[in-house]
């Protein structure tokens, strides 16, 4: 043990991947905080500079990059609306309204902080559990994934305010917009219209760009006589107060992030979105969610970065890619001749080792480089609005165009803008039509490949003691929900 | 919450919902010839939301109905005056881009923007509207390796 940890730290102990792991974290922060940049773009960028670097030093570039990437998308969500990284949609809930209200600052500091926090146990987790956690994972097939998601959607319930069947039908709408594009098990085409573009379905990023961004650029344009609040940077960072408030949420979504980023297939968003709904329960500000609540930002986080490392637990253990990053790092991994699975914790251990020793180390790196970014992006907020607006939209162009390589996207965005638009005027939330984007393709495809799977009998979401418990934590979640919602209406009514 | 937001969002969503069950699905939706059961046909999940969505709409409508009249004084259309300024210049951007290309076409719309916004300074005008594409496409294209269609610039920049 003590020979392997020796060589391991060996084969870590070199300048060149105390530099590479840092370039990376920079790397994928920059990347990460421009929409329309995604972290698997910015990975599969990076990919060919790791071909003539030893196998740790590549893959901990690799490593770093992703790391970045997944806490820069989170400094457009706060600063523009405008999520960098689809995991970071679920922080635009609150960190803007922050950033409105001012305190762009202390949102930012916050996500920062989430973000190491959850990184760094989502890191040991991955040390200490990816064993067992990889076995456990191997054990979500179809109906639990379609039960967990069922449960992931009851947030929609909570992020819709007092405006629950509108929040309702903005979900159905979120949810029949992924239905665009081909039918996955029969390849026929659906809501194509004969547009070769619609095929693939409408791409995330210019949609979450049009929904979100674009409406409050045209409504900067309705109401600019009125200057909006100009926000105050200086001096009003995150207090130790409001990182000790957090702690509870950051801690919960941490392990909720670690939980299903070891599930393959999962990603960051049902994950953030899963511990922001958690905090929001707990919370004694519950009301106050979707307005500004840092203890939103901080869960949101939380629960996107825990999946960090913790996506890595089925691939070094079982040689499975949870997502297309880890796909792409698994791709690193057979370049340099290796392959991951238990074989290679056999003979590879020491290898092994010294890329958890460089994961370590970016969480430490991801602390300095928030630091130094916040205080160089966040001046962003300072610029006068009547120019920063403008910027911002022609930023969204260059946003939405560099996803696909598409000026059809740039289209897509526009329309999304307006429906966006429209949807605020007659106060629908446009949060759960995000939800319900996001999590639509994942909630159909294993809904039908259960059925599939069982031949149209539905008994197979009841068929194990997963499914059986996320349809408990369901019933419970929404029981609750109608017992506060009869709650208030009493209480309201005597004052009426 | 105002009663004639729920109006209209309750007829938007029924209206939708009765449009995808009648003619959204059956014209938009390929249906294979055969299907082992009824929830494995591509049309079944869409229609499902079209039935909620619609069921969602009316009960919207209904909630819409029997709220109080809006004390609120509507505002007209004044305040809204610029945003088919604003929306039409990126319309004009959005159909020109083939011909103008990212380059072009974002100085005019952003430079034809802050003016729209009350931006007035010659220099931040002509400074931000210049700088700013160049620097993204800069960025987009020769950093990320995107390929940013550049019009008419195109021969100039593919030697930078």
């Amino acid at each position: 043990m003590l020979d392997t940890l020796a060589n391991a730290f060996a084969l870590f102990a070199s300048i060149d991947n105390v530099i590479v792991l840092f370039i990376g974290v920079v790397v994928g922060t920059v990347v990460g905080a421009i929409p329309g940049m995604t972290t698997p773009m910015a990975v599969a960028l990076t990919l060919p500079f790791t071909f003539s670097m030893p196998p740790v030093t590549g893959i901990l570039l690799l490593l770093g990059v992703y790391k970045g990437g997944i806490y820069g998308g989170s400094i457009t969500a706060i600063l523009i609306n405008a999520p960098g990284t689809p995991a970071a949609s679920c922080t635009v809930l609150d960190g803007y309204p922050l950033a409105r209200k001012g305190q762009a600052r202390r949102a930012l500091d916050i996500a920062l902080y989430a973000s190491c926090v959850a990184d760094f146990i989502s890191n040991i987790s991955l040390i200490l559990f990816a064993g067992i956690l990889a076995s456990f994972a191997l054990k979500f097939q179809s109906p639990e994934v379609f039960t967990l998601v069922v449960f992931s959607l009851t947030i929609i319930a909570g992020v819709s305010g007092d405006q629950l069947l509108k929040g309702l039908g903005s979900a159905g709408l979120g949810l029949l917009l992924a239905t665009v594009g081909l039918d996955l098990l029969y390849g026929t085409n659906r809501f194509v219209f004969g547009d070769v573009n619609l095929m693939s379905g409408l791409n995330f990023i210019p949609v979450l760009i049009g929904l979100f961004a674009v409406p409050e650029i045209i409504n900067y344009f309705v109401k600019n006589d009125v200057e909006l609040e100009q926000s105050k940077l200086a001096g009003i960072g995150a207090t130790w107060n409001d990182f000790k408030s957090c702690l509870k949420s950051i801690i919960r979504g941490s392990f909720i992030g670690v939980i299903l980023g070891a599930v393959p297939g999962i990603g960051g968003a049902p994950s953030a979105f899963l511990s922001y709904s958690e905090a929001r329960r707990t919370s004694k500000n519950k009301a106050n969610f979707g307005k500004g609540e840092i203890e939103g930002v901080a869960a949101a986080e939380a629960g996107n970065n825990g999946v960090a490392g913790a996506t890595m637990i089925p691939l070094l253990a079982l040689g499975i890619p949870g997502d297309i990053i880890t796909a792409i790092i698994l791709g690193a991994f057979m370049i340099h001749g290796l392959r991951p699975g238990p074989l290679m914790f056999q003979q590879n251990i020491d290898l092994i080792y010294a890329i958890f020793i460089g994961i370590m180390l970016s969480s430490f790196y991801l602390l300095i480089v928030g630091k130094a970014s916040i205080r160089i992006i966040s001046k962003i907020a300072d610029i006068p609005q009547r120019v920063l607006f403008p910027i911002v939209l022609i930023l969204c162009v260059f946003g939405a165009y560099a996803v696909n390589n598409s000026t059809y996207d740039v289209g897509v965005m526009l329309v999304m803008g307006l429906v966006g638009y429209a949807m605020l005027k007659l106060a629908i939330p446009a949060a759960p039509f995000l939800i319900a984007f996001i999590l639509g393709p994942l909630l159909e495809d294993n809904f039908r490949q259960s059925l599939t799977i069982s031949r149209g009998d539905y008994s197979i979401f009841f068929s194990s003691t997963i499914c059986w418990v996320f349809w408990g934590l369901t019933a419970l979640t929404v029981g609750l929900l109608i017992w506060q919602r009869v709650g208030s209406v009493k209480t309201e009514v005597p004052l009426s | 919450m105002s009663k004639s937001s729920d109006i209209i969002a309750g007829a938007v969503f029924l209206t939708l919902g009765v449009l995808l069950i009648f003619v959204l699905i059956p014209v938009g939706v390929d249906e294979p010839r055969k299907v082992p059961f009824a929830a494995a046909s591509p049309s079944y999940y869409p229609k499902l939301i079209g039935y909620v969505i619609g069921l969602l709409g009316a009960g919207i409508l209904v909630q819409g109905l029997r709220r109080a009249p809006d004390d609120t004084p509507s505002v007209g259309f004044a305040p809204y005056a610029k945003v088919p300024v604003a929306m039409g210049i990126m319309a004009v951007f959005y159909l020109l881009l083939p011909f103008l290309g990212f380059i072009l076409g974002a100085m005019l719309a952003l430079c034809a923007l802050m003016l729209l916004a009350g931006e007035r300074s010659p220099k931040v005008l002509g400074l931000v509207s210049v700088l700013l594409p160049i620097g993204l496409y800069l960025f987009f294209a020769k950093v990320a390796g995107i390929p940013i269609p550049s019009g008419p610039l195109e021969p100039y920049l593919i030697r930078i």
